[in-house]
């Protein structure tokens, strides 16, 4: 990731580098998701959705843009180290990094308290077709409505998985309204 | 480990102790196909199962649609919480049909 931000900082409208970052972003996202790493996949999921909007063109990449992942990306390293050396929680790094999301969500042109409560329960997922929707102003997210629908391949389980852990890091980002198991494959 | 405990033939009751999980369905497997071919219903007792998941989940499955694909039946009682939580998770109550109770804690709206 860090090398595409250093990149982007000279090329700022090349497309492929932003999909790179984003890519590196979601990745990132759903490895901690995974495993339950609910902060990282908060700071990660604003960094994504800015992202998202650079990619379609509703957010322009510019140097300060650039300046802030490249902010986003050391401190997603750090709340990364100190994961992985089981470290105590570090109020100064978490207020860091809520300010790095403020400064994120400017782009997204919405306040928004980024409390992790408010974040798990803004968006909900009923069994209806994802509709793109203009988020209003207030304190709780407009809802994004969507339609997800995971296969899993035969071996799924032989590879360490559990379909259901998908399922838990899914309802850690928002409201499972229906969820239909498919048994048809079994 | 064995997670059976056959107490069972003639009525066809099975008790599943503890680990219902990827670790122990190839052996329950066996042991579920080769009971529910001895008895026209099977009662699988869950109250014990203290683990639970995608995996075991899939096996129960597979044991009901191989009771109602010879015509037989299979009952699911004593569901302990690690199987109610998941059976409710997976929208899955239904498929089984066995009666249950599933108590939520009323949401703030």
């Amino acid at each position: 990731m860090e090398e595409a931000l250093l990149i982007v900082e000279q090329a700022a409208d090349d497309p492929e580098i932003i999909n790179a970052i984003f890519r590196a972003a979601h990745t990132i996202k759903g490895s901690a998701g995974m495993f339950g790493i609910d902060p990282i996949v908060v700071f990660t999921h604003a960094a994504e959705s800015v992202l998202d909007r650079v990619r379609g063109g509703s957010v322009a990449m510019s140097a300060e843009l650039a300046a802030l992942f490249i902010e986003v990306h050391d401190h997603l390293r750090d709340l990364i180290n100190r994961v992985a050396e089981v470290s105590q929680a570090d109020p100064e790094a978490d207020s860091y990094g809520r300010r790095l999301i403020a400064q994120l969500e400017t782009y997204l042109g919405e306040s928004q308290q980024a409390e992790n409560a408010d974040a798990a329960d803004s968006a909900d997922m009923p069994v209806v077709h994802q509709s793109s929707v203009e988020r209003e102003h207030s304190d709780m997210v407009g809802s994004d409505h969507w339609h997800i629908s995971l296969r899993f391949g035969p071996d799924v389980f032989r590879s360490g998985m559990d379909p259901f852990s998908f399922v838990r890091c899914l309802s850690s980002l928002g409201r499972i309204v229906q969820l239909v198991s498919l048994t048809g494959g079994i | 480990m064995a997670n059976l405990n056959p107490e069972n033939p003639p009525n066809g009751r099975i008790v599943i102790e503890d680990e219902l999980t990827i670790y122990t369905v190839l052996d329950l497997k066996d042991k579920l196909l080769t009971a529910l071919s001895t008895t026209e219903e099977l009662e699988l007792d869950l109250s014990d199962v203290g683990e639970f998941d995608g995996a075991g989940l899939q096996l129960l499955v597979m044991v009901k649609q191989e009771a109602a694909a010879s015509g037989k039946a299979l009952r699911l009682t004593g569901h302990s919480p690690v199987v109610l939580e998941l059976l409710d998770l997976s929208g899955l109550a239904g498929f089984f049909g066995d009666p249950l109770l599933f108590v939520r804690p009323s949401a703030s709206l």
